[in-house]
């Protein structure tokens, strides 16, 4: 991947992954890898982060004779989850923006 | 590498953990194992090496989502530092003294040149001005005869007008040269300070 994933970003995929639902730490590794270059030993400690930030909440639960180790969104981490994905669009906007040309002509947008 | 063999030796990379951590990293990778449907080897090799893996506990580097890979820079411990200061102290130190000494000499010189042409046309200009004024009190008060006055009257009124003319470009020279050239001297100074602030900076 040219561009890279940010950490703030990444933080941002793997709680939105967790809001389609309940899911454990090698679902979400390969979800995010069908779309993103993510190194597998990057994710872990984002997710003991987004638990530890409390927006992921991590019980067991038993699969197949074993106990497997589930992730699920908390409220705080549903919020935070929106706050991402509004600063998402404006960081989208913006770089769409500069990229396909016409700032310059702009002169009312606003600086941040 | 057996998937146990990666599992111990990834734990032996975690010790720096808290007993806790270092359990709930086990018990993740162990499962991440499990719950793939790769052999173990190819597990291994998206993971990496458990060094790899254990790095990323110390420094979340998750810029590019890849593998942070442990950069050190080769730093030298202090005393290395201090070692060479103190060798090289005696040879820089009269270098610099005398470089900065005799940067504040021409300056001071240049300085000194400066006021005495100043205060000579200065001098110059109450000489003329004392001497013009005196040559007309003396042909008006000593009463000269007619052609004795009017020429000392007139010599008199060149020397005053000369030192007019000397007092304006004194005056000139003291409001506006000189501050000129003390701005010019700061600004230079600055912009001095300027590049070599921005070329420490700059990587």
């Amino acid at each position: 991947m040219l561009f890279g994933i940010s950490s703030a970003l990444l933080d941002a995929l793997v709680l939105s992954v967790a809001s389609d639902g309940e899911t454990y730490g090698y679902e979400i590794t390969q979800t995010l890898r069908k779309s993103v270059d993510v190194s597998e030993s990057t994710l872990y400690p984002v997710l003991r982060r987004l638990q530890k930030d409390e927006c992921l909440s991590v019980y067991d639960k038993e699969f197949s004779g074993r106990n497997r180790r589930y992730y699920a969104l908390t409220p705080k981490g549903r919020s935070q989850l929106s706050l991402y994905r509004e600063e998402w669009k404006l960081y989208r906007d913006k770089v769409q923006k500069l990229l396909e040309g016409g700032v310059k002509d702009d002169q009312n947008s606003v600086a941040q | 590498m057996t998937r146990t063999a990666w599992l111990n030796e990834l734990k032996g990379h975690l010790s720096f953990l808290p007993r806790e951590e270092a359990n709930e990293a086990m018990r993740y990778y162990e499962e991440y194992f499990e719950d793939s449907d790769l052999s173990d080897e190819e597990v291994i090799a998206q993971l990496g090496t458990p060094q790899s893996v254990a790095a990323s506990f110390r420094e979340p580097d998750a810029q590019q989502g890849a593998q942070a890979s442990p950069h050190h820079i080769p730093r030298w411990p202090i005393w290395v530092y201090v070692l060479i200061g103190v060798i090289a102290l005696p040879i820089l130190a009269p270098l610099i003294i005398g470089g900065a000494g005799t940067l504040v000499g021409a300056m001071a010189s240049a300085a000194g040149v400066l006021i005495a042409v100043v205060t000579g046309m200065f001098a110059v200009f109450v000489g003329l001005l004392g001497g013009g004024t005196a040559m007309i009190a003396k042909a008006v008060f000593m009463m000269e005869t007619p052609a004795n006055a009017l020429f000392a009257i007139g010599l008199g009124l060149l020397a005053i007008g000369l030192a007019i003319s000397l007092g304006a470009l004194i005056a000139v020279v003291v409001v506006k040269l000189i501050p000129a050239l003390i701005r010019a001297i700061v600004s230079f100074g600055t912009k001095l300070l300027e590049r070599v602030r921005k070329g420490g900076n700059s990587k």
